[in-house]
Formats: structure tokens, C-alpha cells, sequence
């Protein structure tokens, strides 16, 4: 009827879709919201609710840098975690050896995991 | 003078039938003229241009939060031109890492700072101009590459079965867990030095 | 209490019957589609058919279910004011309720604090709902089947990544709350943003270790597909499969037979993504109400319908990978002979209303866990996630792996998947000392009582 030569770029229109539709609803709804809903500004409401006392200084603090060593931690473990998809794809295929690397990937990141365990990075309670 | 970037790679041409066909998907041609535009090359454009508004953005914005916010959209772009060299994997780790964890990262060490609203006024300092001529360095390092770039079709560019599986999660995996092998194990060091390094830089507080 | 035949088999019939009208209505459009748009026209049928019907239907039903369950475990009515004339003393009083909320918080003023940064105000529930409901488009939801001559995937898009697309949209939806909680200039909300944020981020890399045991099994990424985890779950393990008369049965490929350690950790770390109870010291309604404090209206509705859409798309997601996606423990290739050429639709049509099934039960679970379960102290939330969970993870990855390797037929690791079953039922069924019993539940306020299980047990595998 009609020649087929599949472009590998034809799966990804649904993708497309999907994420333009997921952004076209998240900006529809709260948009409807401030057409529909009343508009009415004073002071007291637009105060920062904070169960009825005044706030005092900025909201915006600092916070514990233990956060921040998270947030670190997070980023060194989902990169080992990104390592071990294609390997987990191609791990029949791989055998034993394959097995062998990505132990000793694991066994380097498991060493930091058991120095930051003994250091009390991940203790909370201080 | 349109200089054709995506020229260098394969082309598929998809033929479809009904409305759709003269929405985007069919390839756009001037009657007889020889310069075809594919849809990827379309797209091309279309996340070309939304990534360097969106990487501006990351400079022009004052308040720092919108500007890491534009970086992630930066990445998005990104993600979507390296679909159009058949780099799907990557595109997806692109957005899985630098999107979905550095950048969160970024917004944490912002937060952590407490930087206001406005960031600091623009002062001329010797860093500053180091890093003018660093980019300024990146920006010709980069032409001069550009240039190098072939502009015929690859050899496989019509061998369907060579396209079906390029770039996929299993091809990535086959080369990187036995020609880059080195690299791969190397890469673990690199992260445990980041482990060690956010203890030592933290541990008076925790 | 008195057992209400009428609204047992009403909801018996009712529920099936919708959910297989919906199905079909999908087969049927997607083969129209591919007939006479074009090859792969299905795809997008499916992603206003599952995303914005099934999901959002579902995800809508449950904002009342939520209350209505909590109203019953609790010994309240719950939701009864917007009621149906008709139905005024029966369970099913309130249903209305569904509609008059969304009108309600659309009719609300959303008004933004003062020093408040307006864009990102804004932009902060639009990052909260926008990944949560993209993530359902990997998720098949019925088997591949042929319609009108053309095969129809039940999944709006397949590519090659699969899962990777799964975690790296769902890793986006930690700038909703990392943003919605710095923009309002709310010491609160800062408060709940940030522990939002870190609790997300530390529970994505269990997440991942979670899936890659049944990755390494089946040896793909992707869930739909004649190669996906979905459909691969409709095999029997080699040679241990027989048939009863027409019937064939066996002992079938689930995820959760050759997983069960990774179900845990998944089903764990996807549940403490939700922000929901035990894991929601973010929102803690007692005590700092969470990173949408400031948000009124639809902005604040965005943040809810995220949390349940995220409970759907986790109980897709579990099924397609650990309950065998839409198909049946026993029988599925004597159900699909059953139907001619010209009508697998309807084959197609039964195993997608039992996905649906499997995603209704699933969410009733979420719901009983959440109203169960007392809320973890953040600090038990980050040893959870770094101390039991990762390492929990690397071992089953590793561990499972060598069982693999060893058996490729996936027999050994169902074996030991069998054992990690039968452990974690009979560690569920000792009952535990009163001593440890008290240690385990520290976080709990006040004393001990007949339900208390230890933490160790506060995953849900052992009970159901």
C-alpha cells in the first residue's frame, strides 16, 4: 500500500506526546483556577501563615549541611545505579566475567559506603 | 546559508498515510528544489533553539533558583537532540543524571546558602576574565571540531538493522562493559574520591 | 457487622464491567486507528485512553475512597454531605463528593504570600504533577493482541529505555517540592520542602537496585513489548509447567516469586516516594503541614492529585513487573484459544480488565498501609533508605545475579525466591517479644498496643 521504512525516531512520538500532554494539563489546571476562583488581595492574607504569630526574619535559612552530604551521596550512588542498567541488560551475555567487573565497581563504592557509615554521615540523631 | 548540522546523519524518510502526513511527520520538500528538510531536521531546530534560550536564561535570570530551574530545561533540550542522533540511551541517562540528581544537588547547595533573590552584582575580577577567555577558548576548540565533522552519510546510514539497534541500552552496554572496560572501573575511583571528599568538606558538622 | 450482599456483588459486577468496557473500547479504537491513520496510531489512542481515563478516573475515585477508608477504619462516617438522592443510607453515600471537591478547590482563590517569588510559586505544582502523570505512558496494561489485522500494544509508548524513562521523569518530581517549599517564603514549608526533597532523592538509588535483579532475569529494561517484563511474566519456568484437561498451569515467571527481596525494596522506596504515611514527615499534619502550605485552590489540588495519580502509577508499575502484569497465574494460553482470529479483542479485553483488577487491590493496599502504619521519625526514614535498604539492594543484585548465572533458567532463583517467601512469613507470624516489641517502636507515641508489629516489619509483603 505504502512503503514502511520505520524511522528508530517513530517509538518516541508517543513520548512527545505524553510529556507535551503532561505539561499542557499542569499549566490548563492551576490556570483555570485563578480564571474561576475569586481575586481578592489584602495584607493579612497574603501574610505568611505561620499559626497566627508574626513571622520573624526571613523564611529562607540555612539549613543542616547534612542535606547537602546526602544530596552528594545520592548522586554517587544513582551514578553506580545508572552503571548497573546496561549491565543488566547485557548480563547473560556477559557471563561471569562481566560479573567479576561490575564487583569490583560495586566492591570500590561499597568501601565509601562503609566509610561514610563509620564516619556518622548517616546518623542522624545528634 | 543554512548550515546543515544534522545533514551528516542517516535519514529516514517516513511515508505516512491520512491528515498526518501534512502535519510534521512528512518530510517537507519545495517542489523540485533539492534541499530536503526531514522532521528531524525540524526538530533539530526546534530543541536547537530552546536549549540556547534556555542555557541564556541560566545567565540572564537574576534570582538563582529560576536559573538552575532553566538549566534542567537546558538539559531536557539536550536530551531531546541527543534522541535525534540516535543516542536514546544517552538522552535517557541524560535526563535520569544530570537533570533528575546533579542539578539537585545545585538547588540544594543554592538553598543551602541562603543566596537571595538577587544574586551579586557583576563585578570585573580576574576570575572573571579567565573564565571569558576560557569560554572564549571552549567556543573556538569547538568550531575548529565542528569543521572536522563528515559530511556524507555514514556507511550504515541505510542498513535498517544496524539503525534498529544503534545506540539502544544493550549496544551502549555490549561496548562499555568490555572496549571501555578501563574507563568503566575508573569511573568507580572518581566516585569514591567524591564520597571521601563531601565527608572530609562536611565532617566538622555532621 | 452486618455484610452488605447487595453492594458486594453490585461492586462485584460494576467495577469489572466498567473497567472491561473501558479496555475494550481501547482495543476496538486502536485497531480503528492503525486501520485508518496509520501503523502505530495505537500508541496514542492508549495515551488518552490509559493516562487521561484510567488513570485519572482512578486516581479521582481514590481522594474519596482515601477519606471514605480512613472514615471506616476509624469509626466515622466520613464524606456524606454531597450525597445522591437515592442513595442516602447506603456505602456508596458521598460518591458525589468526587465531583463537588474539584469545583471547590477550582472556584478557590489561589493567592500567592507575600515575598513569595511568583514564577516559581507557580511553577512548583506544575513540576509536582506534570512527571507523576507522565510516568504511567510505559506501562502496559493488557497484552499485545490483533485487532482488524493490525497488533494492538495496551501501552502508550514503548521505547527502548523503558525503565530508564520511568526513573529519570520520576526523579524530576523533587523540584515540585524542593521548589514549592523555598518559593513560599514559609519557614514551614522550607522545613517540609527539604525534607521532601532528601527523603526523595535518598530513596530513588533503593528504587533502582530494587528492579535491576529483574532486569538481570529477564535481561531488558523494558515493560511492554513482545520482550518486556510483562509479557515474559506469561511463561512458565521451564519444565515446570503442565496442563489440567484444556488447562494449562504452572508455576508462572512472576516478579514477585523470583524477587520478592526486590519487590520489598521497590515497593518500599516507591511508597516513601510518595510521601505517604509511614513515610510522610514531610507533610506531617500535626506538625509542619508540609511544602504546600502556602497553596490554595487547584495549585494545592495539583499536589494532591500528583500523590494519588503517583499511587496508581506505582500499582501499575508493581504489576507489570512482579504480579505478572494482565496476565493470570494459570491458563492464559487455554483463555486465548478460546477465542477465535476475529475476536482476540475480547481475549485482550479479559486480561486487561485483570490488570486493572490487580491495580484497584494494589491501591486498597496502599490505602490500608497508610492508615495503619504510624509515621516513621525522619531519622529512622534516612537509616532506612542508606543503612537497610542499600545494602539490602547491592546484596539481592549480586546474590541474584550469581544464581542466574549458575541456572539460567531462573529455577534457582525461584527457589530462593520461595525461601525469602517463607521467611519473611514465618518472621511475620513469630509473634515478637514484648522487650523488642517496645525498642522496635520508638517512634511510636505512648504505649505499645495489640497491633504494634516491629519495624522490621513495617513492609507489607508478610501480611497480604
Amino acid at each position: 500500500m505504502f512503503t514502511h521504512m520505520v524511522s528508530p525516531l517513530t517509538p518516541y512520538l508517543p513520548v512527545a506526546v505524553v510529556l507535551g500532554l503532561a505539561g499542557l494539563l499542569a499549566v490548563l489546571i492551576p490556570a483555570l483556577t485563578t480564571r474561576l476562583g475569586p481575586r481578592s488581595v489584602n495584607e493579612i492574607k497574603s501574610a505568611t501563615f505561620e499559626c497566627g504569630s508574626d513571622p520573624i526574619g526571613s523564611a529562607r535559612q540555612r539549613f543542616a549541611v547534612k542535606f547537602y552530604v546526602v544530596a552528594l551521596l545520592f548522586i554517587v550512588f544513582d551514578v553506580e545505579a545508572v552503571f548497573l542498567y546496561p549491565w543488566a541488560v547485557n548480563f547473560k551475555a556477559l557471563g561471569w566475567f562481566g560479573y567479576g567487573t561490575m564487583v569490583a565497581f560495586a566492591f570500590t563504592l561499597v568501601m565509601g559506603l562503609v566509610y561514610i557509615w563509620k564516619k556518622g554521615a548517616l546518623t542522624w540523631e545528634s | 546559508m543554512v548550515v546543515d548540522v544534522v545533514g551528516f546523519l542517516p535519514h529516514a524518510t517516513i511515508h505516512l498515510p491520512g491528515p498526518f502526513r501534512y502535519l510534521w511527520l512528512q518530510p517537507i520538500c519545495c517542489a523540485n528544489s533539492p534541499p530536503r528538510m526531514s522532521p528531524e531536521q525540524i526538530l533539530f531546530w526546534v530543541f536547537a533553539v530552546a536549549t540556547v534560550f534556555s542555557a541564556l536564561g541560566v545567565v540572564v535570570l537574576k534570582n538563582p533558583i529560576a536559573s538552575a530551574m532553566s538549566l534542567v530545561a537546558t538539559f531536557f533540550f539536550l536530551a531531546g537532540i541527543y534522541v535525534l542522533l540516535w543516542a536514546h540511551t544517552v538522552a535517557a541517562l541524560q535526563v535520569l543524571v544530570y537533570a533528575g540528581a546533579i542539578m539537585v544537588l545545585f538547588l540544594f547547595v543554592i538553598m543551602l546558602l541562603s543566596i537571595n533573590d538577587v544574586g551579586p552584582a557583576v563585578q570585573l575580577s580576574f576570575s572573571r576574565l579567565l573564565g571569558a577567555v576560557a569560554t572564549a577558548a571552549l567556543l573556538a576548540a569547538l568550531v575548529l571540531a565542528f569543521r572536522k565533522l563528515p559530511t556524507s552519510d555514514l556507511a550504515w546510514a541505510n542498513d535498517p538493522a544496524r539503525l534498529a539497534s544503534f545506540g539502544s541500552i544493550k549496544e551502549v552496554g555490549a561496548i562499555m562493559y568490555t572496549q571501555w572496560l578501563f574507563p568503566f572501573e575508573a569511573v568507580s575511583l572518581l566516585l569514591l574520591v567524591a564520597i571521601v571528599g563531601a565527608v572530609v568538606v562536611a565532617k566538622s558538622r555532621i | 457487622m452486618r455484610l452488605r450482599w447487595n453492594v458486594i456483588i453490585g461492586s462485584l459486577t460494576i467495577i469489572p464491567g466498567l473497567l472491561f468496557g473501558g479496555v475494550a473500547t481501547g482495543y476496538l479504537l486502536g485497531g480503528l486507528a492503525d486501520k485508518h491513520l496509520f501503523v502505530g496510531a495505537h500508541h496514542l489512542v492508549n495515551v488518552v485512553l490509559l493516562l487521561l481515563v484510567f488513570v485519572m478516573v482512578i486516581a479521582t475515585a481514590l481522594t474519596l475512597a482515601e477519606r471514605k477508608w480512613s472514615a471506616m477504619m476509624q469509626n466515622r462516617i466520613g464524606p456524606n454531605r454531597a450525597r445522591l438522592p437515592f442513595l442516602e443510607n447506603s456505602a456508596l453515600s458521598g460518591v458525589p463528593h468526587v465531583i463537588t471537591d474539584v469545583l471547590k478547590l477550582l472556584t478557590k482563590e489561589a493567592f500567592i504570600p507575600k515575598d513569595a517569588s511568583k514564577l516559581l510559586f507557580n511553577l512548583a505544582p506544575m513540576l509536582a504533577f506534570a512527571p507523576v502523570f507522565a510516568l504511567f505512558a510505559i506501562v502496559p496494561a493488557g497484552p499485545t493482541v490483533n485487532v482488524f489485522g493490525f497488533d494492538i500494544e495496551m501501552v502508550a509508548a514503548n521505547p527502548d529505555f523503558g525503565l530508564l524513562y520511568l526513573f529519570g521523569i520520576a526523579s524530576l518530581a523533587v523540584y515540585g517540592t524542593s521548589l514549592a517549599g523555598w518559593s513560599s517564603n514559609n519557614k514551614f514549608a522550607l522545613l517540609g520542602g527539604v525534607r521532601a526533597s532528601s527523603q526523595m532523592i535518598s530513596y530513588e538509588v533503593a528504587l533502582g537496585l530494587g528492579l535491576v535483579g529483574m532486569m538481570i532475569a529477564f535481561s531488558t529494561v523494558q515493560l511492554g513489548g513482545p520482550a518486556g517484563m510483562s509479557d515474559l511474566q506469561s511463561h512458565y519456568l521451564p519444565g515446570w509447567s503442565t496442563y489440567l484437561g484444556p488447562i494449562d498451569v504452572g508455576v508462572p515467571q512472576w516478579g514477585f516469586l523470583l524477587q520478592p527481596a526486590g519487590f520489598i525494596l521497590f515497593f518500599a522506596a516507591a511508597f516513601a516516594e510518595t510521601k505517604r504515611a509511614p513515610f510522610d514527615v514531610p507533610e506531617g499534619e500535626s506538625e509542619i503541614i508540609g511544602y504546600f502550605v502556602e497553596y490554595s485552590g487547584m495549585q494545592f489540588g495539583l499536589f494532591m492529585i500528583a500523590e494519588f495519580v503517583e499511587v496508581v502509577v506505582l500499582s501499575g508499575v508493581l504489576i507489570a513487573i512482579f504480579f505478572g502484569g494482565p496476565y493470570l497465574p494459570f491458563g492464559n494460553l487455554w483463555l486465548k484459544s478460546l477465542f477465535g482470529p476475529d475476536w482476540q479483542w475480547l481475549y485482550g479485553s479479559i486480561l486487561g480488565t485483570v490488570f486493572w483488577l490487580k491495580v484497584v487491590l494494589l491501591c486498597y493496599l496502599q490505602l490500608a498501609i497508610r492508615w495503619t502504619f504510624p509515621r516513621f521519625r525522619y531519622d529512622q526514614i534516612q537509616t532506612l533508605g542508606w543503612k537497610i535498604l542499600l545494602p539490602i539492594g547491592l546484596a539481592n543484585v549480586f546474590i541474584s545475579g550469581a544464581l542466574i548465572l549458575w541456572d539460567p533458567s531462573l529455577k534457582a532463583l525461584a527457589i530462593a525466591g520461595g525461601i525469602e517467601i517463607l521467611v519473611l512469613v514465618a518472621l511475620t507470624l513469630t509473634p515478637t517479644p514484648a522487650k523488642s516489641r517496645a525498642d522496635a517502636h520508638i517512634g511510636h507515641h505512648g504505649p505499645v498496643d495489640e497491633h504494634g508489629h516491629g519495624a522490621d516489619h513495617a513492609l507489607p509483603a508478610g501480611h497480604h
